[in-house]
């Protein structure tokens, strides 16, 4: 190829390039562009392994319950007692109304899939093994043992990528709650009513948090660091809804609107960092 | 250049960079694999190549994000221009010129994703101080990344087509 014409694709191919980056939005790129995460396996999964294993070894985890062990067997005793009868109550609800037999725990309508790699840019997103031949669909939600991951965000024959919460393009509503000890010494959960909000927004906010911008001192009130953010967005199916999306991390006044407060959250765990995740197929 | 060398280089960066960079997060930021094997084949290989392979990894980089088509393919194609310019001047074996080079088309790369970040119209709600972090890393990473990359060069058979510097 002569330097002349060598010159004219190379031009051609960047000008093409910065049309696509700056006319089409990410969500219409989505569209089409092909998943391969799959066929990056053979090398990405190893070093995510290498990766998780000096992670571990480097970040060791502090204990972030500071009770006595005895104190959270027992309580774990006391929730597995109360699993079991809200287990028999949900089975006798849905004998009561068939169309809602979906309900109960997510993980039995659940497929887990191994997360392969990460974006490889600078959103949050996850590449799965998973792909539209076994059945995978647009939208589904994914989550993990510890709550709520994301959704899938694009599919192909060859991979999927879901888009975490954490990431800025992702929204949803939530309620707030909180575990603590009931007057029988049995530890409950109970819902936090917010002054004149029955919901809020949580969006994401990059580097494993999402924000809550919208609430102000007063709605606030009685919120505080660790307290739990659960599910309660009919964007999503019933059988997530109250399912743990984050616990709160920080609270303080949004910058440039002191009326208002910035709330920050975090999931329980590195989301970008799972090494399988569940995604939800019924 | 051999294509079949320079097609693994592509596979094993764009697979580092889904696989470890994650674990490698500093402040949203990470180092970038596939910007250092940019700056190496730019740096080596003849013009040419050079430009079509650095446009190639970013277009792989891109399908692997959900950032949007073109942009690293854009960004890599400024980074491998300015890496090319660049050839005849420096010393392409020493740390300091890796960390330059890592610095530059890091920082080339970082305004081109915070300007598709602010683009109101497209609605790329990106974070804006993750790039420059990202700049950083990679300039920090570059010097081991492609000190070990160069020693590598051999296998890539890179002509020479001009007179090179150093």
């Amino acid at each position: 190829m002569s330097a002349l014409r060598f010159h004219h694709v190379f031009f051609l191919l960047m000008l093409l390039a910065l049309v696509s980056t700056f006319s089409l939005s990410p969500e219409r790129s989505a569209k089409i562009t092909p998943q391969i995460q799959t066929l990056f396996a053979p090398i990405a999964s190893p070093a995510r392994a290498v990766g998780r294993m000096i992670s571990e070894r480097v970040s060791k985890s502090a204990s972030v319950d500071p009770r006595p062990a005895d104190a959270i067997a027992t309580e774990n005793e006391s929730l597995r007692v109360l699993n079991a009868s809200l287990i028999v109550q949900l089975e006798d609800l849905k004998r009561l109304n068939a169309d809602r037999a979906v309900l109960g725990d997510v993980r039995k309508v659940s497929k887990v899939y191994t997360v392969i790699g990460n974006d490889a840019g600078l959103r949050e997103s996850l590449s799965i093994g998973g792909s539209s031949l076994e059945g995978l669909q647009f939208d589904q939600p994914v989550i993990f043992i510890g709550g709520i991951v994301g959704r899938i965000s694009q599919i192909g024959v060859a991979g999927a990528k879901v888009q975490l919460i954490t990431d800025p393009k992702s929204a949803l509503t939530a309620t707030f709650g909180r575990f603590r000890a009931g007057e029988d010494g049995h530890t409950e959960f109970v819902h936090l009513k917010l002054a004149s909000a029955a919901t809020v927004l949580v969006q994401g906010a990059g580097n494993n948090t999402m924000v809550i911008n919208t609430l102000t001192l007063e709605q606030a009130q009685g919120i505080q660091p660790r307290d739990r953010l659960i599910l309660a967005d009919d964007a999503w199916p019933a059988n997530l809804q109250g399912y743990t999306i984050g616990e709160v991390t920080t609270i303080e006044p949004r910058p440039g609107s002191p009326l208002y407060l910035k709330i920050t959250l975090t999931p329980s765990a590195k989301l970008f960092q799972l090494k399988d995740v569940l995604v939800v197929v019924k | 250049m051999r294509w079949i060398v320079y097609f693994i280089l592509a596979y094993v960066a764009v697979g580092l960079q889904v696989g470890l960079a994650p674990f490698l997060r500093y402040n949203d930021g990470s180092p970038n694999f596939v910007l250092l094997a940019v700056i190496f084949i730019a740096l080596n290989a003849p013009r040419e190549p050079a430009l079509l392979g650095a446009f190639m990894l970013g277009m792989l980089q891109d399908l692997m994000t959900t950032q949007g088509l073109g942009i690293y393919a854009f960004s890599y194609g400024l980074a491998a221009m300015f890496t090319i310019s660049t050839q005849e001047i420096v010393y392409r074996e020493h740390p300091l010129t890796h960390l330059t080079l890592g610095l530059v088309t890091g920082l080339i790369t970082a305004v081109v994703l915070v300007l598709h970040a602010c683009a109101p119209w497209l609605h790329a709600t990106s974070p804006l101080k993750a790039p420059f972090i990202s700049a950083i890393l990679t300039a920090a990473a570059a010097p081991f990344v492609l000190g070990a990359l160069q020693q590598m060069k051999r296998l890539f058979a890179f002509k020479s087509e001009r007179r090179r510097g150093y």
